[in-house]
């Protein structure tokens, strides 16, 4: 079994390594940077499942590094929840982190005034693929099978002409923020810079311009 | 990027997760397998037709699949140890 784990592993780590250091940022190096500031501390990774690369590298060792997703694929159930698990977390010392889709965030984005007014701390990373991505895959599936054209799948899915400057809605909001990161050798000063904001104990939120999936 | 392949195997083919596509870079098919995929694809790919996609272009998006070079060792990335 362990083996197998170790080769599972491996092939993970050989999986991310694609596209490491592309422009767009990978998932997967969202993934690896936000583990490298939060491997030192108590962490809970708010929201688990939509992007699986952390449930499949990180080393969990507590039943609070993980908690799951909304289940039934849930869009705008990702930042409420994370900033209430960051509530939660808040006195126990434990380091509250979401990978936030942009989408998702746009559903309920005044939770970033309700992290900023409570002093809730929680370390956002935007997944800013500019687009609602799942109904962009889901349309190019459908236009596929009824045998449309694939290329207008983004009409009324993307989020984009004008892109969202998600790090100038965090700070209108009272809310620490640095973005939008195009270059992925730029993330990981800025998650330390926001790292510092988090463990003042107030919200932070990094806005880096990602792939689809 | 015209035909949003990067929207499921992502810009430089590295491939996505959740629905999205399989890695197809480097080391992709052999020309005739990855026209049979797209033409007539396995699972969820949304088939692309000769009218919506003509064997021209489809070529074009070959020659730059076949053109991604691999990207670093993971051993060689410090990123990704995670032990």
């Amino acid at each position: 079994m362990r083996a197998a784990q170790r080769e599972m592993k491996s092939r993970t780590r050989a999986a991310a390594a694609n596209g490491f250091d592309a422009t767009p940022v990978s998932t997967a190096r969202l993934s690896a940077e936000l583990w490298s500031v939060l491997k030192n501390e108590k962490w809970c990774l708010a929201e688990s499942r939509l992007l699986s690369w952390s449930a499949r590298l990180w080393p969990a060792t507590e039943h609070y590094n993980f908690l799951g997703h909304a289940g039934a694929a849930g869009v705008g159930y990702t930042a409420p929840a994370a900033v209430g698990a960051a509530l939660a977390n808040r006195d126990k010392g434990i380091v509250t982190a979401v990978i936030q889709p942009d989408g998702d965030l746009m559903y309920a984005p005044g939770i970033l005034w309700t992290a900023a007014h409570h002093k809730i701390p929680i370390l956002m990373l935007m997944h800013n693929n500019r687009a609602y991505h799942q109904e962009v895959m889901h349309l190019q599936k459908m236009a596929g099978l009824h045998n449309r054209r694939m290329d207008t799948a983004r009409i009324g899915t993307a989020i984009e002409d004008p892109n969202i400057d998600y790090a100038k809605l965090a700070s209108a909001q009272g809310v620490w923020s640095e973005g939008p990161i195009t270059n992925p050798a730029d993330i990981g000063a800025a998650l330390g810079r926001a790292m510092a904001v988090v463990k003042r104990g107030e919200p932070a939120l990094v806005d880096v311009v990602s792939q689809g999936r | 990027m015209k035909y949003q392949c990067y929207t499921c195997h992502g810009t430089v083919g590295q491939g996505g997760e959740r629905g999205a596509g399989p890695k197809l870079a480097p080391n992709p098919f052999p020309w005739e397998g990855f026209r049979l995929q797209v033409r007539t694809p396995r699972q969820d790919m949304p088939a692309y037709r000769a009218a919506q996609l003509d064997d021209r272009e489809l070529a074009d998006i070959y020659a730059y699949v076949i053109s991604i070079k691999p990207g670093p060792a993971a051993a060689s990335v410090p990123l990704l140890k995670f032990d």
